[in-house]
């Protein structure tokens, strides 16, 4: 139980947080998406979820590119390699500490 | 746990593709242009120039009909959705989906080759059988996306097959019919589905970013 215990404290945190976790669910099962449909999905405000994607994407886990579609201007969000792999991981964790207990 | 997330992330993300019911207007007017299609066969004399180019035209019209539907869409999303709900774009299906695809419409043209060539005398309930499928394919992507005004589409669309079937208008006539209410039925969903949607929600100005990542 221990063991199992100190296992969730190798669950990656920045993907771990909330917030953080619903963007990355939504970028995983899409190739991509504006900030616009992330902000209405997680209902973060502009603020909050600017935050998380910049921490995000620090991390390598999403990358952000601005763009227009015509006069509209577009930041397209998507998950990278490394955030794919971190959230498979993240699961992986969680799945092996949700069977142990 | 976050697999059942990433399923319900997935459906919502279908199911935004469909929000604003402009899929639904392009292809309610792709079956009405099939509609006016055996009209027109109908109406003109079979042995004109213009009857045999339109015999062999079906395909191209189908193809053309469908390439220019999906440029409609992304015109339209542009102008109305993307300001509005923001974009997406979906991950392009994995090869063993593209194969399964294939292959379920290999079988769809084997099985309609099948019933034209056992039922050559009469080919009246094409409509009904047309409804079934389509019916069908409502039935898949209201369980899919979970809209339940497919649900009715997959009703409606089986019942204007059998009546049009019914109503013994003759081969052409019939499958005109079929498509002309089909296509109706459906630019009515549609149509409905955008004033609700436009009214629903405001479009964010031209100017206006949408964010504030660095």
């Amino acid at each position: 139980m221990n063991q199992s215990l100190r296992d969730l404290l190798e669950v990656d945190r920045l993907i771990h947080e909330p917030a953080r976790l619903m963007i990355v669910t939504i970028l995983s099962v899409l190739e991509s998406a504006d900030f616009l449909y992330l902000q209405r999905e997680t209902g973060l405000t502009k603020g909050n979820l600017s935050a998380h994607l910049s921490r995000l994407e620090e991390a390598g886990y999403v990358s952000i590119e601005k763009t227009y579609r015509g006069k509209l201007p577009l930041t397209l969000c998507r998950l990278t390699p490394k955030g794919n792999t971190a959230l498979a991981d993240y699961r992986k964790r969680l799945k092996q500490y949700m069977e142990r207990t | 746990m976050t697999n059942d997330l990433s399923k319900q992330a997935k459906q919502r993300a279908q199911r935004n593709w469909y929000t604003d019911g402009i899929s639904e207007l392009v292809f309610g007017g792709l079956c009405l242009l099939l509609g006016a299609y055996f009209w027109a066969q109908n109406s003109l004399k079979q042995e004109s120039l213009l009857a045999s180019l339109l015999s062999i035209s079906l395909v191209l019209i189908v193809i053309g009909g469908t390439l220019l539907g999906r440029y409609l869409i992304h015109w339209l999303k542009e102008r109305l959705t993307y300001a509005r709900t923001g974009y997406i774009s979906f991950q392009s299906p994995s090869k063993k989906r593209n194969v399964l695809t294939g292959l379920v419409a290999l079988f769809l043209a084997m099985l309609v080759s099948a019933l034209f060539a056992r039922a050559p005398a009469s080919l009246e309930w094409i409509p009904a059988v047309s409804g079934l499928f389509f019916g069908a394919a409502w039935l898949f992507f209201g369980h899919r996306v979970g809209l339940a005004r497919f649900y009715v589409l997959a009703i409606v669309s089986p019942l204007i097959g059998i009546a049009s079937s019914l109503a013994s208008l003759g081969e052409d006539i019939g499958l005109a019919a079929f498509y002309a209410l089909l296509g109706v039925a459906i630019m009515i969903s549609g149509g409905f589905t955008l004033f609700k949607y436009l009214r629903q929600y405001q479009q964010m100005d031209a100017g206006e970013d949408s964010e504030g990542v660095e």
